[in-house]
């Protein structure tokens, strides 16, 4: 598989990175915690998920999306840069370089 | 006419005449405020008068149940110990579970007040309603394992339930516990007012049943809560394998895990040593509460060098923080160590951590040297000095006396500025959110009523994302005084009072949560609510707290942070950039009480609010 920076390169396509951070159940799936991706400027949150649900398969899918849709699970947090995307655009919300995305499964207890 | 639920007594022991007696509990007690903490507040303002000494024998300490506790409703067997604070010189309320609740309700009562101070140290035996004054005198000194199995050895009962304190408690540090089993009711001294009155431990033995008002009620009601329980994608998938360190990775990722003495959050994340991954290669077994199917509680054994062997029931969440981040400590063994460590001494491991912490800073920063410290290097991660430190304050030796009574008291000695560094809010130190990065976490530790307390009105919207009553964004002070004063209602009414566990609110309860309480409350007592007026309880409870600290003297300035969280912006991590200006504390402040019914300039609560909640009389008290 060519690398995704050499597409955007070729295609003429502005590249941006962003960092994903994950723990627990997503982090093991993924194999780490955080991760770089780059992607084409004007990308949203939702491309950054469906990259990594391309990337690591059926498995992560279904830890977060409803069973054959595209819809999040609603206990699946979102975050850039620290904020909700809840308080943003939703998965609308466009990333920019640098930009930092937590992913987050359910946590409590405390 | 009590149908369930409660026993409908009280049972009032005298430690200086060695009496004991039983009242009736007033109906009206139990329909105004349902049992728990809300009984403990009431009795406690009602009998401890203004400028009691909190470490005399005119303070009480008042043990009581909700009605929930001992029923088949799972997740109940809490109990509330309340007493004037000697640590805040408020409210003290701290929360526990285990088996001791459920064998008190046995034993026939709802509350049980313990009064005046013992000649000499006591224990007190209570079976079934008979109670027995026992000389303490071997089991005085003793560590909490030691003292229960002796007491049980000595009672040839090993069914017994205790309650007990440790060397801490009997050395009166003002942020010493009491464990029950290895369960501890361990914030605000509670342990040292036990300790001032002589009183080592009471056990308890129980053989009473428990009656609910209706049984096919409650069976439908405790379905409604099963079913949430089971559909929860986190109780029993995560929360019952992990408990509750798994929120160290949580919070390491949002940027809010208080490291250094609140001086490294974010640049200092010990995820890896601390986190989820590292803690399973300790875990060894679980452990449950009565009648609890989750079994949250964790069982770590520590592995490595001089702390290999150690086995202790926990460390939390909270004491992965006081003992790990705070302190710079980023060994899991040593952490475990300490916590076992601190359950045997009988210290609350959160306000110990956070003077282990401060002293730490302050001998980094030049305040303390080794003069002070008797040669201890006090530096951030030192972990063995960590493990000295806990013995020194319970012993209140050389150094250890300084800091055993909290940090407040401990930067007043000091002096040289060491107040700025000192972690806490009407002298309970700072659990483990650094809320520079969750305002109504921040707002919360500013108002609530036993000082800074994350148990009193937690804000799971910001920190778990759970959007009831509504989604709040972490950064931002909109609607959080509204948002605060329901978390603390909520969360006194549906947890505090009846008594339910306070972790599974957030993780099934929440959008069922009055509503669902009502239904218990109805089944198990037949006395009926409108999930309206389940709030109502929360918000009178949380107003006669109120009251009583405003008796004591508190003021508006004590509704406060610590400096650095309103002065130094995080550094680093997810919440880089962000603190709680003294700006936007007063704008949550305002809004809080606003919604209160609060007088904005005092932030005492007004006539119209006590009398519509029932507390004329408390109106009549304050003066206005």
């Amino acid at each position: 598989m060519l690398p995704i920076s050499w597409v955007f390169r070729t295609l003429r396509l502005a590249v941006i990175k962003v960092k994903v951070y994950t723990i627990l159940g997503v982090k093991k799936i993924i194999g780490q915690g955080e991760l770089e991706v780059s992607i084409s400027q004007g990308s949203t949150v939702q491309t950054v998920l469906f990259w990594m649900t391309k990337t690591y398969g059926d498995e992560l899918s279904s830890h977060l999306f409803e069973p054959g849709t595209v819809n999040l699970l609603p206990h699946i947090r979102l975050m850039v840069n620290g904020r909700s995307v809840r308080f943003l655009n939703g998965m609308e919300t466009v990333l920019h370089d640098g930009d930092e995305v937590l992913l987050l499964p359910p946590v409590a207890g405390g | 006419m009590y149908k369930g639920g409660y026993r409908g007594k009280i049972l009032r022991i005298n430690l200086t005449v060695k009496t004991s007696r039983e009242e009736e509990l007033p109906l009206e007690v139990a329909r105004d405020f349902i049992g728990g903490a809300g009984f403990g507040i009431k009795y406690l303002f009602d009998e401890v008068k203004g400028g009691t000494d909190q470490l005399g024998p005119d303070n009480k300490l008042i043990y009581s149940l909700g009605p929930f506790t001992g029923t088949t409703i799972p997740c109940a067997s809490r109990m509330a110990v309340t007493s004037k604070s000697p640590l805040t010189n408020g409210v003290g309320v701290s929360l526990t579970g285990g088996y001791f609740p459920v064998e008190l309700k046995r034993s026939g009562y709802d509350v049980l007040i313990v009064e005046g101070k013992a000649e000499k140290p006591t224990y007190v035996w209570i079976k079934d309603g008979e109670v027995r004054f026992r000389d303490a005198g071997k089991v005085w000194g003793t560590q909490t394992t030691d003292c229960q199995q002796i007491i049980k050895d000595e009672l040839n009962d090993q069914n017994v339930r205790i309650s007990c304190i440790g060397p801490a408690g009997e050395n009166m540090i003002r942020i010493a516990c009491i464990i029950n089993e290895r369960r501890a009711a361990g914030r605000k001294g509670l342990g040292a007012v036990m300790g001032a009155k002589n009183l080592k431990a009471i056990a308890l033995r129980g053989t009473g049943s428990i009656d609910v008002a209706s049984k096919e009620k409650l069976k439908a009601a405790i379905g409604e809560m099963q079913k949430a329980m089971k559909e929860s994608p986190l109780l029993y998938p995560q929360f019952a394998k992990i408990g509750t360190p798994m929120v160290v990775d949580l919070t390491c990722a949002l940027g809010i895990f208080p490291t250094k003495n609140w001086s490294a959050t974010g640049e200092f994340a010990p995820v890896d040593q601390l986190g989820v991954e590292a803690q399973m290669t300790r875990n060894v077994g679980s452990m449950h509460c009565y009648g609890c199917p989750v079994g949250c509680s964790q069982l770590k054994l520590a592995k490595t060098g001089s702390y290999a062997g150690t086995l202790t029931e926990g460390p939390e969440y909270e004491t992965m923080y006081s003992f790990g981040g705070q302190t710079g400590v980023d060994n899991m063994d040593s952490v475990i160590a300490g916590d076992r460590l601190a359950d045997e001494l009988g210290l609350d491991t959160i306000s110990a951590g956070v003077a282990i912490g401060f002293a730490m800073e302050l001998f980094e920063k030049g305040i303390l040297t080794t003069e002070d410290t008797g040669g201890l290097q006090l530096n951030f991660g030192n972990h063995q000095a960590m493990l000295t430190l806990i013995h020194m304050m319970a012993f209140r030796e050389g150094i250890g006396d300084l800091l055993c009574d909290g940090v407040k008291a401990a930067a007043e000695k000091i002096g040289k500025g060491a107040d700025k560094y000192a972690i806490h809010v009407k002298g309970l130190e700072l659990p483990a959110y650094d809320v520079r990065g969750a305002k109504a976490q921040g707002l919360n530790f500013a108002t609530a009523y036993t000082g800074a307390d994350h148990n009193r009105g937690y804000a799971f919207q910001e920190i778990f994302d759970i959007p009831v009553p509504y989604a709040a964004d972490r950064f931002s002070t909109e609607k959080k005084g509204e948002l605060t004063k329901w978390n603390q209602d909520v969360q006194m009414a549906v947890c505090d009072c009846p008594t339910m566990c306070a972790f599974i609110l957030p993780m099934a309860l929440m959008p069922i949560s009055t509503q669902n309480t009502a239904a218990l409350m109805e089944a198990a007592t037949g006395l009926t609510y409108t999930p309206e007026e389940i709030e109502k309880v929360g918000e009178r409870a949380n107003n006669l707290a109120k009251a009583f600290n405003v008796r004591e003297g508190f003021t508006q300035a004590d509704d406060t942070l610590p400096e650095r969280l309103i002065t130094e912006p995080l550094q680093s991590g997810a919440s880089k950039g962000h603190l709680i200006s003294k700006d936007e504390l007063k704008l949550m402040l305002d809004e809080y009480y606003r919604v209160r019914g609060w007088d904005p300039k005092t932030s005492i609560p007004t006539r119209e609010k006590l009398v519509e909640l029932g507390l004329g009389y408390v109106a009549d008290q304050l003066g206005v």
